[in-house]
């Protein structure tokens, strides 16, 4: 099995209702997206213009006095570009959106491990994580003032405003249980597994392409 | 650094304004809304899209935004306990990809605003 990170894409907005990012899927692809919203009451809404069913990832998970977040995932059925909203209920407020494509998920249920945590210091850390299967995708969000991915782990998306997601591929047969770190201050940090898909060869089961010296033309 | 700034006083129905993203490391920008009215009466309503096309003759297509249905928003505490000024900012980053992108604000009641639009 073998995961590729196809696009990521964050965008934030305060104070407003929606925030809108566009992402490009083919077919099949695991689109999945983060959120987090102004204040701690709020709900969060996801919606897109091609029509997903979108299910739950992480659910809503609060830190108190400040704000929510949640995520959702989806299997692309178009290969286009797509407009993805988040909408939050009450007053205009800080809302940001992080998405992602990524291409390799189990035909299957996707989702596996969830889990979510907050922190008045950092480095924001999550929660551990049990992969299932091995060759998991794990994909974590933060809110906050990130300033860099932890060890392991490969940027996702950036709202421009020091929030980020991050990702990265497991080994098969890894099942250890897996944290996601950030470098960055106080946090609101969302953890997910993804299951991959078992049919797709590693890389390393691509017959190699050998490249050759051309010949020299001889007179 | 503002690099853009259009007003449009008591303008209602949309504007737009079109710029380029020279290539270059990835790296974001910040859209931000410039108004005496618009923090203080929650009556007032502005949607912002963004659109974005990679070769001259393309389509734009959306690339991000945000719907805000409501103004009056100053005085409330957002991210990092900082007090909001009620002016909305709308932000993301990209990949340094070369880029012309065109910024379109619909108004449906007039009011007087501006915008700029800033890389960080």
């Amino acid at each position: 099995m073998a995961w590729l990170a196809i696009e990521h894409e964050g965008a934030f907005g305060t104070p407003v209702s929606s925030v809108q990012i566009t992402l490009t899927p083919r077919v099949g692809d695991l689109i999945v997206v983060g959120s987090f919203g102004f204040v701690d009451t709020v709900d969060l809404t996801i919606a897109d213009d091609a029509g997903h069913t979108w299910s739950q990832a992480n659910p809503q998970h609060v830190r108190a006095g400040q704000d929510v977040g949640e995520s959702w995932y989806t299997r692309a059925t178009v290969s286009q570009l797509i407009t993805i909203t988040v909408t939050k209920s009450g007053a205009a407020q800080y809302l940001t959106v992080l998405g992602s494509v990524f291409r390799g998920a189990y035909n299957g249920t996707i989702l596996g491990d969830t889990d979510a945590s907050t922190g008045g210091a950092g480095p924001p850390t999550s929660p551990a994580v049990t992969p299932v299967a091995g060759g998991e995708l794990i994909w974590a969000a933060t809110l906050d003032a990130v300033t860099a991915v932890g060890s392991g782990y490969l940027k996702g998306a950036d709202d421009g405003d020091t929030d980020w997601s991050e990702y990265r591929f497991l080994a098969p047969g890894d099942v250890e249980n897996k944290i996601a770190t950030f470098v960055g201050g106080a946090y609101h940090v969302l953890i997910a597994t993804f299951r991959g898909d078992p049919e797709r060869p590693q890389y390393s089961d691509i017959p190699k392409v050998i490249l050759q010296k051309p010949h020299r033309l001889e007179a | 650094m503002a690099a853009i700034q259009i007003v449009a006083e008591q303008m209602r129905g949309s504007a737009q304004v079109e710029r380029d993203i020279n290539a270059g490391p990835a790296r974001s920008f910040r859209l931000k809304m410039t108004s005496p009215t618009f923090p203080t009466d929650a009556s007032l309503q502005f949607q912002l899209d963004v659109l974005q096309r990679f070769h001259a003759g393309e389509e734009f297509v959306n690339w991000f935004g945000f719907g805000l249905t409501n103004g009056g928003a100053a005085g409330t505490v957002g991210k990092d306990g900082a007090v909001s000024d009620g002016l909305p900012v709308v932000g993301a980053s990209f990949d340094g990809r070369a880029r012309r992108i065109r910024v379109v604000a619909t108004v449906p009641t007039a009011f007087v605003w501006g915008l700029t639009i800033e890389e960080i």
